[in-house]
């Protein structure tokens, strides 16, 4: 996971938040006045910091911790957020594997945290996965890119829960081991970097994520089913529990 | 139906637990006519194996008959009587298409977390940790077998169980070990550990062509049984020094391949063996490779270094520059079982081998937690426990 951080200075700033900014900035210089010269001063340069702040609508502690409170106008998450890449190598032939993939309603099959994926019209779909602390997330994504059996790339529409972008590439893996598939996604956490990093903590590295979602891909593609001990007999007081969740399942 | 669960270092106990269920379209369940315990089961007894959780069922050595198949499974039938590989074969992936069994892409559901601590992940394995899918295991009296027209193989002769149930693991895993040894006629092969995949080892490295095998232990049972059963030289690592003893049996050219049928929890001699206990019980490394040193340095110029043995971790001061300086070369990992268990049952059809004398131990499976510690201490002199489901 590589975090993404603006490298030319650009407004993050919501223009409500720019005049709070501005007019704190004035109300703590002003609270200076008539105090010893060290808090006068101190108070002087955090009021001018603000107002600094509020009149360009830079924000350089958002910046880096990946916030932004101006309205985005671009739904590419462009310099900003978190970058995620995998790979894998499956021995199928190029075609299948990028019809299956094309196939975005397949895709809950292999992908442990995406719980469903509607066609919409116009090329459009719509997502719903399972975020972080088991927060539904939700998202309409279009493909802005499409070349048959070589590359699918997407993007999310203005409106949902996560802004995101991605692409999957396929190409001839070198002596007859299949296709290689290699997914790059692009992504604004709701909670910024502080959120990637907490889901981080909480086992939910991208990177793996998407890792093991490409494994169960290969799985599911070589041999026809996704290898799984979910709901297996097991010792304990727990022994009574069973979450069966086979792969006929959650095809239907 | 019972089974052997795992419940911490040194607690193993035999429960009532739900009957399996085919969970995928390629499963079928076994009733489990004979299982056993190996020697690798030792390692999960002892703590060392990472990654397992309490009531987890062991067991990656069993047979039995075909009670229920997927609807995908199209070479086994209900009633069919099979003994599995320990390895979980999915039949389709690049390693399984070309022999490499245990290195299947496709069988470990948990896969990501050997990607972290490895890079990769074999494939999946009956009863050894998450890290390695958290399939139940067969020391139970029913066992769920995933892919079960891969791996399995039918017996339909009428050879006993007790002289089938080892192609599942130890014979396969004491053959590929001479294997991998390449042995030429006239080849002296020393082998670190008179156990079961020791003894296998042994009479694997006669089969292959070697000359002379000479057996390395300190349990008196087992060297006697490398002695007089396998055919081995023996050297007892308690009361000889082992690189002083295989310099002059091979008149100083040191044994032209050498097995470590011992791997991770090597016991040993003087200092060097406090010192590797010492680590490992800090932490520090995860192994003890008293073994691994030893076949390094005693190996010949251009020998193999064979590694049937488990190991899980880190090991310290691995004489790295011996290898090098005497272009050794060194072969390990997991069995790739379902290459040899055909082959090797015709050797056992002819009469070449019967694998069931390394049996020390008949017992119930209502046993096991007995059964385990004696094992694990090696007394009444124990090579092998078998238990049968009642």
């Amino acid at each position: 996971m590589q975090v993404l951080r603006p490298t030319v200075p650009y407004q993050n700033l919501h223009s409500i938040e720019r005049w709070f900014s501005v007019i704190g900035g004035l109300a703590i210089a002003a609270s200076g006045l008539g105090k010893n010269p060290l808090s006068c001063t101190l108070r002087m340069l955090a009021g001018a910091g603000l107002v600094h702040r509020g009149l360009t609508g830079q924000c350089e502690m958002y910046r880096v911790l990946g916030l932004r409170t101006a309205p985005s106008t671009a739904t590419l998450p462009y310099e900003l957020g978190i970058r995620a890449r995998a790979a894998v190598t499956i021995a199928q032939p190029r075609s299948e594997v990028f019809a299956f993939l094309r196939q975005f309603e397949n895709l809950p099959r292999v992908m442990r945290h995406l719980k469903s994926v509607e066609p919409m019209p116009r090329g459009r779909s719509h997502w719903v996965a399972e975020g972080p602390a088991g927060f539904e997330v939700q998202w309409d994504a279009e493909i802005i890119n499409e070349i048959p059996d070589k590359l699918v790339a997407w993007k999310s529409l203005p409106g949902s829960d996560v802004d995101q972008a991605g692409s999957l590439r396929f190409c001839d893996a070198p002596g007859s081991r299949g296709t290689e598939v290699r997914v790059e996604m692009q992504y604004n956490p709701p909670a910024g970097v502080i959120g990637a990093y907490v889901a981080r903590l909480f086992g939910r590295e991208p990177e793996q994520e998407i890792a093991a979602d490409l494994q169960r891909l290969r799985q599911f593609l070589e041999t026809g089913e996704v290898a799984s001990t979910e709901s297996q007999s097991r010792g304990g007081s727990e022994a009574g529990k069973r979450m069966r969740r086979t792969v006929e399942e959650v095809i239907a | 139906m019972r089974a052997v669960c795992w419940y911490g270092s040194g607690d193993i106990r035999v429960e009532s637990v739900p009957d399996p269920e085919i969970l995928n379209p390629h499963d079928a369940i076994l009733r489990v006519s004979l299982t056993a315990i190996c020697g690798s089961d030792l390692h999960i007894y002892n703590g060392f194996i990472p990654g397992m959780q309490k009531g987890d069922i062991l067991g990656h050595e069993f047979m039995g008959e075909v009670v229920e198949v997927g609807r995908k499974v199209e070479k086994l039938r209900k009633g069919d009587r099979v003994v599995v590989p320990f390895t979980i074969c999915c039949g389709k992936c690049h390693f399984c298409s070309t022999q490499k069994w245990s290195l299947c892409d496709n069988t470990n559901p948990n896969a990501g977390l050997l990607n972290k601590v490895y890079g990769a992940s074999g494939a999946g394995l009956f009863g050894y940790s998450h890290l390695y899918g958290g399939y139940a295991g067969g020391q139970s009296e029913y066992v769920r077998v995933p892919f079960a027209d891969v791996g399995p193989i039918k017996v339909d002769n009428d050879l006993s169980d007790e002289q089938v149930l080892f192609l599942s693991d130890i014979f396969p895993t004491g053959y590929m070990a001479a294997e991998n040894c390449d042995i030429k006629p006239g080849d002296v092969v020393a082998v670190w550990g008179c156990g079961p995949v020791g003894q296998f080892a042994i009479r694997s490295a006669y089969m292959l062509g070697a000359e002379r095998v000479i057996a390395i232990d300190d349990v008196p049972a087992r060297l006697r049984m490398a002695k007089d059963v396998s055919k081995a030289e023996v050297v007892n690592y308690a009361s000889h020094d082992v690189l002083a003893e295989l310099n002059d049996l091979t008149a100083g050219r040191g044994p032209d391949s050498c097995i470590d049928a011992v791997g991770m929890e090597a016991h040993g001699t003087g200092l060097e063996y406090a010192y590797d206990r010492t680590k490992q019980a800090l932490s520090l490394e995860t192994d003890r490779p008293g073994v691994l040193r030893q076949a390094i340095l005693a190996c010949q110029k251009g020998g193999t270094v064979s590694i049937p043995g488990v190991y899980g971790g880190f090991i310290d001061k691995v004489p790295i520059g011996a290898a090098f300086a005497k272009g050794l070369t060194l072969k390990m990992g997991q069995t790739h079982a379902p290459r040899y268990m055909n082959d090797l049952m015709q050797r056992v059809l002819l009469n070449e081998i019967d694998p069931s004398f390394v049996i020390s131990h008949r017992t119930s499976l209502e046993d096991a937690s007995a059964a385990y510690d004696v094992f694990n201490r090696r007394t009444d002199a124990c090579t092998k426990v078998v238990m049968r489901p009642s």
